[in-house]
């Protein structure tokens, strides 16, 4: 039973890291109905920009918000100088330059920051809480991560839902067209999303570099985990990017302890294909899968 | 099919060179050398290595750093009267890049031999092409015991222990210490050709575990919490772990998150101290004393040794950082600088790996194990010391004697001693 316990409390921690980087990809999907596959970059870049203000200030916080701004940043100059050119209705064309934006910001990174994997300082207590006698693996710095995540949910739910801004990048991403000759500035609100969707990954980043290391490559694996959950969430669900991230948290947790790790990412992609056999417009999704 | 001609060409002009070299030496030094990549001044060496892209951390140093060497080589005079031009290719540890990369060393820069080519995956990708066009592909930097086959590739030369080796002596070592082997045992591995090598090893030892997990390349991204939990739960006192550098920072980390305080026992390979301790920061050296690692090289921290000392100065010259891999890369250059002046200044193919295959044991290098290489193995060494970490997150030597071991899934490890001679003069060739 403590056993179990123990894999749970481990699942928890990663499930709230991966539904945060989902909730980017969402984030991306809503505003402008695109995947973005260069969110893990974007993520890697700033986490290493934060972690040079750390080095520099020697403040967790002001590096989190250094994370935060720069990841806007970044995801307006991405929008901007590769998303933009290419066509409106070229959704391929914008996802494969994507790929591009990932594989240039790795290259990137690996020479600004060469010397391979660093560390990145833990800001809180990361040893496990002694509860009934005995150690369990979940830390106050795992606490501290679901409440940022939570916080997150929060305050991007409140944008959508109760802001005429969130209105707007609904209406931009829903139909460009009609939202245009509402007066919405389609283009100004796409970037807008761009620049939420990079800051929230930067917070992904800069929460699991404490417990990873950094380096150009190193969250390559949570895209795939990233991208599995969004699209089981219904890619436009806030809730269910959250919810299915922290479920999938737990199933890995759960099979790399009861079987084998290497199984983890099988019953990921089993998920994935239940998911699209059983209902391919995903679990929380509020429109209705297109039928051929 | 192909293969299999190839193979017979390949020794079919072996013998037929033999046989002139013994018939008629007179008429053979008529002959021009037709080797290419080998002039009167000049011997062209190539290496396929990740300067760039994820397995680039730490092994981006290596052939820097045998480069450095070369160039200290040919500032004192050359081999032979032979400059060695050495050209090294950035494959990023991708197969397909290794491919097109050795084409343009062997086609475009028309070397003499591969050397130190890097990479279990991108290696397997060329080494049957090089094999059957008979280039010389020596001291291949992977411990996948896979190259060593001489009768499949007659010109590759593996140097490294292979992991099949380490495991045998892992397995040796515990057996033979009383209080190691009174604790409950259990592995760590990682998914795939290194673990899988690992296993045969501790099974040829006799070792049985009584739990084993692992994790897929790539996973250490997160915490190790349900693989900890589970060795956890399992009660097990002395965890062995066949992993990757970074993968040995986050189970160190992830241990000690749970509480969970085993004797550790790491693969030289994930054990360089720089990067673990580079991931682990502050805490790194706490939680990497007492681990065991066993180690084939004078630790690397003995600058009064001959070897580190010299070896080091070469590398502060060229302000390469020092590290194992630039340790490595330097020793590694070394090594094929005496082979190739034991092939004689008529240097041809042939004559190198003939003096491989003969007289490699008179080699010296900073390893603690003998070199032992002949028509039958082309394993350069095969037996480790056991290291163990200190206070301050360095190896120290901990056994007098080493263990040696082959490749072969049956048969134990064996207790020897072995004492490195000394460098050569100036550590020239």
């Amino acid at each position: 039973m403590t056993t179990f316990l123990d894999y749970l409390l481990g699942g928890l921690g990663s499930g709230a890291i991966i539904a945060l980087m989902a909730l980017s990809l969402v984030l991306i999907w809503r505003s402008t109905r695109v995947v973005n596959f260069a969110q893990v970059g974007q993520a890697m870049f700033t986490t290493f920009i934060a972690l040079s203000i750390q080095t520099w200030t020697g403040s967790w916080f002001i590096a989190l918000v250094g994370a935060l701004a720069a990841g806007a940043l970044l995801g307006v100059i991405i929008q901007y100088l590769v998303l933009r050119p290419v066509k409106r209705n070229d959704t391929s064309g914008a996802i494969i330059a994507t790929f591009g934006v990932l594989i240039a910001l790795q290259a990137a990174a690996g020479m600004i920051w060469p010397g391979g994997s660093q560390a990145f300082p833990q800001p809180f207590n990361n040893a496990g809480i002694e509860f009934a006698g005995r150690v369990w693996p979940i830390s106050v710095y795992d606490f501290v991560v679901i409440g940022i995540t939570a916080l997150l949910v929060l305050g991007l739910t409140l944008l959508f839902t109760k802001t005429s801004l969130g209105l707007s990048m609904r209406a931009a991403a829903f139909n460009p067209e009609v939202a245009k000759l509402s007066g919405v500035r389609v283009s100004r609100v796409l970037t807008f999303g761009w620049a939420l969707a990079g800051s929230v990954g930067a917070v992904a980043g800069v929460l699991v570099a404490p417990v990873s290391t950094i380096s150009p490559n190193s969250f390559d694996i949570l895209l795939v985990y990233a991208f599995t959950v969004a699209v089981i969430g219904g890619l436009d669900s806030l809730i269910g990017a959250i919810s299915i991230g922290v479920f999938t948290g737990l199933v890995i947790s759960l099979v790399s302890g009861y079987s084998d790790s290497g199984n983890a990412p099988i019953v990921a992609l089993l998920l994935l294909a239940l998911n699209l056999i059983l209902k391919p417009e995903g679990v929380f999704s509020h429109h209705k899968a297109r039928s051929v | 099919m192909r293969t299999t001609s190839a193979a017979r060409m390949v020794a079919a002009g072996a013998v037929a060179a033999l046989a002139l070299a013994a018939a008629a030496p007179a008429q053979a030094a008529r002959i021009p050398t037709a080797d290419p990549g080998v002039s009167k001044t000049e011997i062209v060496i190539g290496t396929t290595t990740p300067l760039t892209g994820p397995a680039s951390p730490g092994y981006m140093y290596v052939a820097p750093a045998a480069k450095a060497y070369f160039d200290y080589v040919n500032t004192n005079g050359g081999i032979n009267g032979r400059k060695i031009n050495y050209i090294y290719l950035d494959d990023q540890y991708n197969p397909a890049l290794t491919k097109k990369q050795t084409n343009q060393l062997i086609l475009g820069n028309k070397i003499f031999a591969m050397f130190g080519a890097l990479g279990t995956p991108s290696h397997s990708a060329v080494v049957a092409d090089l094999n059957r066009r008979g280039i010389p592909d020596v001291f291949v930097n992977t411990g996948s015991s896979n190259f060593d086959n001489p009768s499949k590739y007659p010109m590759t030369f593996p140097f490294f222990p292979s992991y099949v080796v380490e495991a045998k002596v892992m397995g040796y070592y515990m057996a033979n210490d009383a209080t190691l082997n009174a604790k409950k045992k259990c592995l760590f591995y990682q998914d795939g050709e290194f673990g899988d090598n690992a296993k045969l090893g501790f099974t040829a030892a006799g070792t049985t575990f009584a739990a084993e997990t692992s994790y897929y390349s790539g996973q250490q991204v997160a915490p190790f919490t349900s693989q900890i939990a589970k060795l956890k739960a399992a009660g097990c006192e002395l965890v062995v772990f066949f992993g990757v550098t970074s993968a040995t920072a986050q189970m160190l980390g992830t241990a000690a998150k749970s509480a969970f305080a085993p004797t550790w026992m790491i693969t030289s390979v994930g054990s360089d101290p720089s990067v673990v301790g580079a991931a682990l920061g502050a805490a790194g050296n706490t939680l990497l004393k007492g681990v065991y690692t066993p180690s084939f090289l004078v630790p690397i921290q003995d600058t009064t040794n001959a070897y580190v000392s010299q070896m080091k100065v070469i590398a502060d010259k060229n302000s390469l950082p020092w590290n194992f891999y630039t340790y490595y890369g330097l020793n590694t250059a070394y090594v094929l600088a005496q082979a190739i002046k034991a092939a004689g200044p008529d240097l041809t193919r042939a004559s190198l790996i003939n003096a491989l295959q003969t007289k490699a044991s008179t080699f010296r290098s900073a390893a603690i194990a003998p070199m032992i290489i002949s028509a039958k193995s082309h394993q350069g060494l095969n037996g480790y010391y056991m290291g163990q970490y200190n206070a301050t997150g360095q190896v120290e030597r901990l056994t007098s004697y080493i263990m040696t071991a082959t490749s072969a899934t049956s048969g134990k490890a064996k207790k020897t001693t072995f004492k490195p001679g000394a460098p050569t003069s100036k550590l020239l060739p």
